[in-house]
């Protein structure tokens, strides 16, 4: 029973890290409604950073960066450039956002798309979307957890056991907790992330090659070519790096769940504070790159089966399996906690947007009270779904999910030019969102990402949003009506 | 000013892509286009930080913070 002391770590970590969760809605049975969702919208600097930064150090930052170091090399670069970009974007549109939600007492996004426009049905479609892009994001961390404890417990605790008992947790304490629990359980989670990503990108490049530099030229005997654009792809070009770079600095903050957090903060000066000190959490994120680059050489001759397994493999096969129940109890929790946020806002949208707006037709007899006992119910039904669908129909969801970047960044005109722009109108906005909703559907689905233009190739989503934009500022000049209200 | 300093980080991590595409000299053990985009990160916090200055001068935009979250303001008082 070598890997009793693995298990032991792995469910002290998702049942502790349940309990923080449980504690604030434990501890206050008659929360608020407001205090469920946004926390009471007072969350100060540090707490609110520690939020935003558990939404940097998902599943993708855990395993899939490690994995495309060591599949694609190069390319896998443009994931550091593209974080002190977003804090940028989010220093100037974030504050706005923090500040319009404590003036019309906005939850969601959408809430504050339909007041930007006047528009009920534009928030209710904009609702639609978000969870359209939310549902498989949340089901891409659900199956990557059970993935993570599978490997990680050496196949004693199975992929679906594993999703089963994790995500009841979750959604029992958000269900409890709301908004409060994920921030609560955020600082943990954040640390232990950090530290992981740490130890394990600093010792096993020294362990296997003696040093990075050493590791690194040990990969280009291997494979030439290997660590620059395009790497071990041929069209992952540096016009693709700088239109993916591009695009994912402009649609970060434009996750839905991303408005639902900001709201949380007691003044604008939150998001602004948090936009200069997360840049050093996105520092760390060149650690499971090392790793990923480590696993070349490591399994130059016996290549794994699955690349986004990289770091798991590599440590499973370096060190006792206790460690490895750490970086599993660490990697479940990074799948854990940004599921959680996801599910509160994906349910927020459903219950606010799409049911009092839609079903409802915004009836004012619908109390906070009763919104957020909806929202609550809610979780419960997303979790069953969620697990439902990825245990049974695990490739169902697969296209959402690879437009699902390109296809959020899409908001971004809407947004930014609906708070900073006085001539954006409705039009304008539903036209742009159209258009480039069609579009990267259109190019993702038809397996032409990137899109060729010549030799070079650009992201389809940044090609999308660039039609989008253009077709925005055109229709919202030539009509005089639905104009923004900014603020 | 303030779009002068939100540029900069722009340029060094997306611009200067093309030219910095190379993975010798290694700096920090690095291969340099891994550096560069790295010390790209450095450059956003202190372009970061140059703009929360400008914006806590007297009468920067956080000054008007307040008139932003109060609902009995509007948007011409605020100019």
């Amino acid at each position: 029973m070598d890997n009793f002391g693995a298990l032991i770590i792995l469910f002290a970590f998702i049942i502790g890290i349940s309990i923080l969760g449980a504690i604030p809605g434990l501890k206050d049975r008659k929360m608020s409604a407001e205090n469920w969702a946004v926390g009471g919208r007072n969350f100060g600097r540090w707490l609110n950073w520690f939020i935003m930064c558990g939404e940097v150090y998902t599943a993708f930052a855990f395993l899939g960066a490690s994995g495309w170091a060591y599949a694609r090399g190069g390319p896998t670069f443009y994931i550091l450039a593209y974080g002190g970009l977003a804090y940028l974007v989010g220093y100037h549109v974030l504050p706005r956002v923090c500040a319009l939600g404590h003036r019309h007492k906005l939850v969601t996004q959408a809430d504050m798309v339909e007041y930007l426009y006047s528009s009920r049905p534009l928030g209710i479609f904009i609702s639609c979307v978000g969870v359209a892009f939310l549902l498989p994001y949340l089901q891409l961390q659900l199956t990557a957890l059970g993935l993570i404890v599978e490997v990680a417990s050496l196949g004693a605790i199975g992929r679906v056991q594993a999703m089963l008992i994790a995500f009841v947790m979750v959604a029992a304490f958000v269900f409890l907790s709301g908004l409060k629990g994920v921030a609560s359980t955020a600082v943990f989670k954040d640390v232990s992330m950090i530290a992981a990503m740490l130890i394990f990108g600093i010792y096993l490049p020294y362990h296997y090659c003696g040093g990075f530099s050493e590791m690194f030229t040990a990969v280009e005997s291997i494979k030439p070519d290997f660590l620059t654009f395009p790497g071990g792809t041929k069209n992952l070009d540096v016009t693709w790096g700088m239109s993916t770079i591009a695009l994912t600095a402009l649609g970060f903050y434009m996750w839905p769940h991303f408005s639902t957090n900001t709201f949380s903060a007691k003044d604008p000066d939150v998001p602004r504070h948090n936009a200069i000190y997360l840049p050093f959490a996105q520092l760390a994120l060149i650690f499971p790159m090392l790793v990923g680059f480590t696993a070349v050489i490591v399994y130059a001759s016996n290549p794994l089966p699955r690349t986004d397994m990289a770091f798991l493999f590599l440590v499973k096969d370096t060190f006792p399996t206790w460690v490895l129940g750490i970086l599993g109890g660490a990697g479940a929790l990074a799948c854990m906690i940004p599921a959680a946020d996801l599910l509160l806002s994906t349910s927020l949208l459903i219950s606010r947007n799409i049911y009092v707006r839609g079903f409802r037709h915004n009836d004012e007899h619908v109390t906070p009270e009763h919104m957020k006992n909806v929202a609550r119910y809610l979780i419960l039904i997303l979790t069953a779904v969620a697990l439902y669908l990825s245990i049974f129909h695990a490739n169902l969801l697969v296209n959402l999910l690879l437009t699902g970047y390109a296809g959020v960044t899409q908001f971004f005109p809407i947004i930014v030019l609906g708070l900073f722009w006085k001539k954006a109108s409705k039009l304008g906005a539903v036209c742009g969102l159209i258009v480039g909703e069609f579009l990267v559907f259109f190019l993702i689905l038809s397996k032409m990402d990137p899109v060729a233009l010549g030799s070079v190739h650009i992201n389809a989503g940044f090609f999308a949003l660039c039609i989008n934009t253009l077709v925005f500022v055109i229709v919202s000049l030539i009509t005089s009506s639905g104009k923004t209200k900014m603020i | 000013m303030r779009v002068l300093i939100t540029a900069i980080p722009f340029i060094w991590s997306i611009f200067c892509l093309p030219f910095v595409n190379v993975a010798h000299p290694y700096v920090l053990g690095l291969p340099f286009v891994a550096f560069w985009e790295l010390a790209g990160i450095i450059i956003s916090v202190i372009a970061l930080q140059l703009l929360w200055n400008v914006d806590h001068k007297p009468g920067g935009i956080a000054s008007k913070d307040h008139l932003y979250m109060d609902p009995n303001v509007s948007r011409d008082d605020i100019k």
